[in-house]
This record gives structure tokens, sequence and C-alpha cells, in this order.
């Protein structure tokens, strides 16, 4: 039976909360592991594997609504982060030119060397 | 009193990405004008007429900047539901991200060195090829600093997405699984974006891509740090 209106906006939204809920404890939860733990691994990427193992089982997916909020507002995370590279300016402007030329080859070269080496490995499509 | 500043700061963020979101979009979506940059150089233009300092801004929106923690776990959803994609073609792909990983990093770091840049540059540039979670995830790691990082991130997805299509071009690089594995690792988050407007397909290879190289750099870069960023 399909939902319609306010009850479905309704239900959207709590399994919108609950996943970012979910979501939120395997973070915690990672970096608490990763805190005891160690060996290098991060937290949030702890909590990833949690999740993505969550999903394989199919009991995870009312979580995906919360997944999708918050891997569409990664861009608005960024925002402060880069707003101060400001602090940055003295450092970065006598050099600027060699930091471009730098990311441009680089970016350059990652792209041949994935593409290439999917190819290599007898990648299709 | 400072919890309401501090949110108020991070709603007001999240309206000035989703503002340049649209406008970037009703513009048609052009390379140069991602949203991030759009919308941190409206706050930026905000705290200038504000007088605002910006290490008080910071420090206001920091509970946002904590949310790519979460953000990271919730980039399980994409790997999830590519999952046929990797499935399909395991090895290559692995070979791809692995390789094209490797050679991001050693190449940002071997031409930080021949450029002569120091340390503080040379770790900033050895986690540009990182979308920004996770080169943020590294730079909090190794005690680099953090805005560096997720500008060069940022900043390299804007010069991948004008960059690879062109060259895969010259190269003679067709289809979509090729291309968008290329521009996954290379121009990650902008990049993806980039695509999703332009071939669905590669998009999807792209995004897959974009968390597969992150999780390996992620694993990799803290072990080699000491050795890298001299």
């Amino acid at each position: 039976m399909r939902t319609t209106g306010w009850r479905g906006g309704r239900e959207a939204g709590i399994a919108t909360v609950a996943g970012l809920a979910l979501i939120g404890g395997l973070a915690v939860g990672g970096n608490w592991v990763a805190a005891r733990v160690g060996g290098g691994v991060p937290g949030p990427v702890l909590g990833m594997a949690a999740y993505l193992l969550l999903l394989a089982t199919g009991r995870a997916d009312w979580s995906l609504r919360g997944a999708d909020l918050l891997t569409g507002l990664i861009g608005a995370m960024i925002v402060p982060a880069l707003v101060g590279l400001a602090a940055f300016g003295a450092v970065l402007a006598p050099v600027w030119w060699r930091v471009a030329v730098v990311l441009v080859l680089s970016t350059g070269l990652t792209a041949l060397a994935a593409a290439g080496l999917f190819r290599w490995a007898g990648g299709r499509g | 009193m400072s919890v309401l500043v501090s949110a108020a700061v991070c709603l007001g963020v999240i309206l000035a990405f989703l503002l340049a979101r649209r406008l970037t979009g009703a513009l048609g979506s052009p390379t140069l004008a991602s949203p991030v940059l759009v919308a941190a150089l409206g706050v930026a233009g905000l705290l200038w007429l504000a007088d605002l300092p910006v290490a008080h801004f910071e420090s206001l929106a920091q509970p946002l900047v904590m949310l790519l923690g979460p953000a990271i776990v919730g980039l399980a959803a994409v790997v999830h539901r590519q999952r046929a994609l990797i499935a399909a073609q395991p090895g290559p792909l692995l070979v791809a991200v692995v390789g094209g990983t490797s050679v991001g990093i050693a190449s940002a770091v071997g031409l930080a060195h021949a450029c002569g840049l120091g340390p503080l540059l040379t770790a900033g540039l050895a986690t540009k090829t990182l979308s920004t979670p996770f080169a943020v995830a590294v730079a909090t790691r190794t005690g680099g600093a953090v805005p560096l990082a997720a500008a060069l991130a940022v900043l390299t997805g804007v010069v991948g997405s004008v960059l690879v299509p062109l060259l895969l071009r010259a190269a003679r690089v067709r289809g979509s699984a090729a291309s968008g594995i290329a521009m996954g690792q290379a121009a990650h988050l902008v990049g993806t974006d980039w695509l999703t407007r332009r071939d669905a397909r590669a998009a999807a290879w792209s995004s897959v891509t974009m968390v597969l190289a992150g999780v390996v750099a992620v694993l990799a870069l803290p072990l080699l740090w000491q050795w890298l960023v001299r």
C-alpha cells in the first residue's frame, strides 16, 4: 500500500532521522574502535565498512535516505575549510604558479594512469 | 548563546551551498563554477562585509565540519548501490584504483619536491588526489593543514573536470567505464558531479572509484607519510 501526503512525508522524515542516527552511531563507534585498537585505520572508514556490511545484509535499506542527505551536503561541509584557506594566502602567493603546475600535471597523469591501467587489466566499457 | 550562533552559522553555510548549487545549475553547471567554490566565495564576501575574522567563523562552523566523519560512513551507500558494477569487473577496477591512487600521490609529491615546494604545501598536495572528506581525514590524522588539504582537493576537482575530458579525447580513451574511472580518480567529487549531468553510467563508475580511491589512500597514506613528506 502506498503512503501519500503528509503521512508519506512523515514516514520519510522518520526514516531520514533514523538513518542519520544509525550513520552517526557507526561514525562514533568507528572512532571508538580506532582509538582503542589503533592500526592506522581512521574511525569513519571503520564505520563505513560496518555500514557497508549492514547494507549487504539487506536489513538497512531504510537508512539510505539519511545517507543520501549526508552525502548530498558534503559540499557544504567543505565550505568552512575552503574559506579558511585565506589564512594560507601568505604561503601560497609567492609559489602559486608552481602549485598550479603540480596540480595540472599530476591530475593529468593520474587520469591517464587510471584509464590506462583499467584497459591494461582487461577492463571493458 | 554561542551554541545558537554556531547553529545559525552552520545553517547559513548549508543555505549558501544549496543556493550556489541551484544558481550554478540554472547556469548550466559550468565546470569552473563548482557550487563549493561559489558558496565559499559568497561566505568569504559576507565575512569581509561583516568584518568577522575567518578564524572565528571557522570555530563557529566546526560542528558542520565534524559531519564529514559521518558523511564518509554514508558514502558506503554509493558503493552499495554500485555493487553490480564492482562485481562485473572487480580486477580491472582494483588495478585502476590502486595504480591511479599511487600515481596520483607519487606524482604530486615528486613534482612538489621538484618545484621546491616546502613540507606544508607538499603535504597538502599529497592528499589532493582524494575526494575532500578523505583528504580532510588524512590531514587531520597526520597533523597537516586541513584547510589547505580541503582547498587543494576542491581545486584539483575543478582542474580535473576541465582537463580530463580533453586528455581522454586526445588519448582516444572511449567508453563510460574508462572515462568514469579516470574522472573519479583524478577529479573526484567535482568531476563526478560534472559527469552526473552528462553521462549517468560514467558518473556511477566515477562515484565508486572516488570512494574506493579514498579508502585505499586513507589506509596507505598515514603509513607512508613520514617518508613522503620530508
